[in-house]
């Protein structure tokens, strides 16, 4: 990537919590335009990433430039060119909807007619109107991600960051927003969001995937896969979970094994060897075993093995 | 700046009087505690309830009574007639203080000789019985004085009725009303127990409901906020002056001796000190609850500091000392200054000096502790 195409960049990016190291010396290079996620559980540091990166938490090292601004020494400078939506809601509960949207409009310095423009863009786009008078704290749950989405384009800022924007929203919601989402990046806006829904991830141009605090892989979710591609995975139906799994795990062929709804998920080396031995083992001890079969890894089996490396 | 600035009090104002409870509180807080202080807490000692025991049942003792309940400051509530009655009265509050005239009062009065007239006060309100003392002492002894002038008329001889006698003028409030005195203070205190908490809860509520968040990443300065924050209350805190000052001058006819221009413009320095104070306390707490309490907690020694019921100069010196950091006090100063002695900025401007200190103060400590985090 040439710099002038780099949105968004870090080196060695680091904050601690006393003893805690929240996020452990991070680089990233995210593209002009780019949709990049960071997928993790929860405390992997995603939120304290984007926090450093909007400049409203001091990194304890390192560095970050967005847009070309360094977040620490210019940011007010970044303040104009990013919206940010933060993982709580975190708009005016006691304003009506058109109150909130004009209200950010007005402290992002909108003059009166394109204050007037954006709302109606807002209005239109994010499907708010019919809501335009009701107080927030009345407002469904999609509708609130999409208004607070609203307000933090309402600028028309060239980076969005989103923090778990889709949390505890419905999944026919999630659907509209990721439409909001891909069409404010085909319109040339660089994204970053967290998520640790998996199937979200897969919206990502790229991703990054963070476990206590440090960048563990980077890539399409495509790269991802592959990336674990090395390490096939079993899928293991079975009567007795938790006697199969305690089995499983001593099996020598059996790199990592994980519970997925009421499956086994097990990374192995080799698929059809493990598969006779897995048989066996589970016969010789009366557990009764539905199935075994192999399968092309999901971005949830691609971030446990990449993990184990 | 000043765009951004009239977005953040535009807001404010939206919230503040959209809530109802809160728009209750403001209106009716300053009438109801003008009427509670004009009527109550009068420090005025009138009436006082007293109890007669009369032994002697003569002309001379009837008189002696009769100086008493014409002066206006006592009141018969009961005549009994045994002396042990009178505890009665006094045990359950039902009399203040009680008159003994022992028998051969006249008998005594008229053969020369001294007449001991007994009073019993209940000095459980030291402050009350002291007063009805004095009151009471100053009637005897003008009696005691006609006493005498008729003896020595009797004898022939004619004395000039004033020997030594004082003429006091009493300025500023000539007839001592306390209400006179009450009322301006109640300007005061009103506007430091409603502004204090309506600040006080400007910043932490932002931070407990996470909408600090979204400001942090606007162009949004922490002057352009603190002052955002602090601007509403003095539209409120007018409001209130405007109303007791209307409940005071047309209801309770206190006169305003000096110019209502001043009394305007000081009454804003405060409302800004107050304001300040509120919301410095709203960037060093963590909770909305952590700010009401320190509020209240703050109030108290404010007005008890103040000069507001308990006069500063009877405080011990330490004290005093400490009255100097209460804003409060400097408002009660310019404000007694103006209604009762319709005093001006040229004397009054070291009391509005430090306001203006106070409070810039304030403001300028709360930017700073919200820019630092």
């Amino acid at each position: 990537m040439s710099p002038d195409s780099i949105a968004v960049a870090a080196d060695k990016l680091t904050r601690t919590y006393g003893q805690f190291v929240a996020v452990d010396r991070i680089d990233l290079a995210v593209g002009a335009g780019e949709i990049f996620g960071f997928l993790g559980p929860n405390g992997a540091g995603k939120s304290t990433t984007i926090r450093m990166l909007c400049g409203i938490l001091a990194p304890t090292s390192g560095s970050a430039r967005v847009g070309g601004y360094d977040v620490v020494r210019e940011p007010g400078r970044v303040r104009r060119i990013i919206g940010y939506m933060s993982q709580k809601f975190s708009l005016y509960e006691d304003l009506r909807l058109e109150e909130n949207i004009e209200f950010f409009g007005g402290v992002q310095d909108l003059d009166a007619d394109r204050l007037r423009r954006r709302k109606l863009w807002a209005l239109e786009t994010g499907r708010l109107g019919e809501y335009r008078r009701e107080f927030t704290r009345n407002l469904p749950g999609g509708v609130r991600q999409r208004l607070a989405l609203a307000c933090a384009t309402i600028h028309e800022p060239p980076i969005l960051f989103l923090d778990e924007p889709t949390a505890g929203v419905d999944p026919r919601s999630r659907r509209d927003f990721w439409d909001l989402i891909h069409s404010l990046s085909g319109g040339g806006v660089t994204i970053i969001v967290t998520t640790h829904y998996m199937d979200e991830a897969e919206h990502c141009d790229r991703l990054a995937l963070m476990h206590r605090g440090r960048l563990v892989a980077v890539g399409t979710p495509r790269d991802l896969k592959e990336m674990s591609r090395q390490s096939p995975v079993l899928e293991i139906e079975t009567g007795d979970l938790p006697a199969m799994m305690d089995l499983a795990s001593e099996m020598p062929g059996v790199l990592e094994i994980g519970l997925y709804g009421n499956r086994l998920h097990a990374v192995v080396r080799a698929t059809d060897s493990t598969r006779r031995a897995l048989l066996d083992a589970a016969a010789a001890r009366n557990i009764h075993v539905g199935a075994i079969r192999s399968i092309t890894p999901s971005l949830e089996d691609a971030f446990v093995s990449l993990l184990e490396d | 700046m000043l765009r951004r600035l009239r977005f953040i009090v535009n807001k404010e104002m939206t919230q503040t009087f959209r809530d109802r409870a809160t728009f209750r509180i403001m209106v009716l807080t300053p009438v109801l505690q003008l009427l509670i202080y004009g009527y109550v807490v009068t420090t005025d000692i009138r009436l006082i309830p007293t109890v007669l025991c009369d032994h002697d049942r003569s002309q001379a003792s009837r008189q002696l009574v009769q100086r008493f309940t014409t002066s206006g400051y006592f009141e018969l509530v009961a005549e009994v007639d045994a002396e042990g009655q009178i505890d009665t009265y006094l045990d359950r509050g039902l009399g203040t203080m009680a008159i003994l005239i022992p028998p051969r009062y006249s008998e005594q009065l008229d053969t020369g000789r001294t007449a001991r007239v007994q009073l019993l006060f209940d000095g459980s309100n030291s402050n009350r019985a002291t007063l009805a003392q004095t009151y009471a002492s100053s009637i005897i002894a003008e009696a005691g004085f006609e006493v005498v002038f008729e003896r020595f008329s009797r004898m022939g001889v004619r004395v000039e009725k004033a020997l030594l006698d004082t003429e006091p003028r009493i300025w500023y409030n000539p007839e001592l009303k306390s209400l006179h005195y009450m009322v301006p203070g109640v300007i005061c205190a009103l506007l430091l127990q409603l502004l204090v908490p309506l600040t006080s809860l400007g910043i932490v509520r932002e931070r407990e409901r996470g909408t600090i968040e979204q400001l942090r990443v606007t162009p949004i300065r922490p002057t352009e906020l603190i002052l955002g924050k602090t601007l509403p209350g003095v539209v409120i805190g007018y409001f209130n002056v405007f109303v007791i000052l209307l409940v005071g001058r047309f209801w309770f006819g206190i006169p305003l001796k000096g110019s209502l221009l001043t009394l305007l413009f000081t009454s804003g320095l405060f409302i800004i000190s107050a304001l300040a104070l509120g919301i410095f306390i709203s960037t060093i707490t963590a909770t909305q609850e952590q700010a009401m309490f320190t509020g209240q907690f703050l109030i108290v020694p404010n007005l008890l500091l103040s000069g507001f019921m308990f006069p500063i100069s009877s405080m011990p010196q330490p004290m005093q000392y400490l009255t100097y950091l209460i804003p409060l006090r400097y408002f009660l100063e310019i404000v007694r200054g103006i209604f009762l002695k319709g005093v001006g900025l040229d004397v009054l401007w070291p009391q509005a000096l430090a306001l203006i200190v106070f409070g810039s103060a304030m403001l300028a400590l709360s930017i700073r502790r919200f820019g630092r985090n």
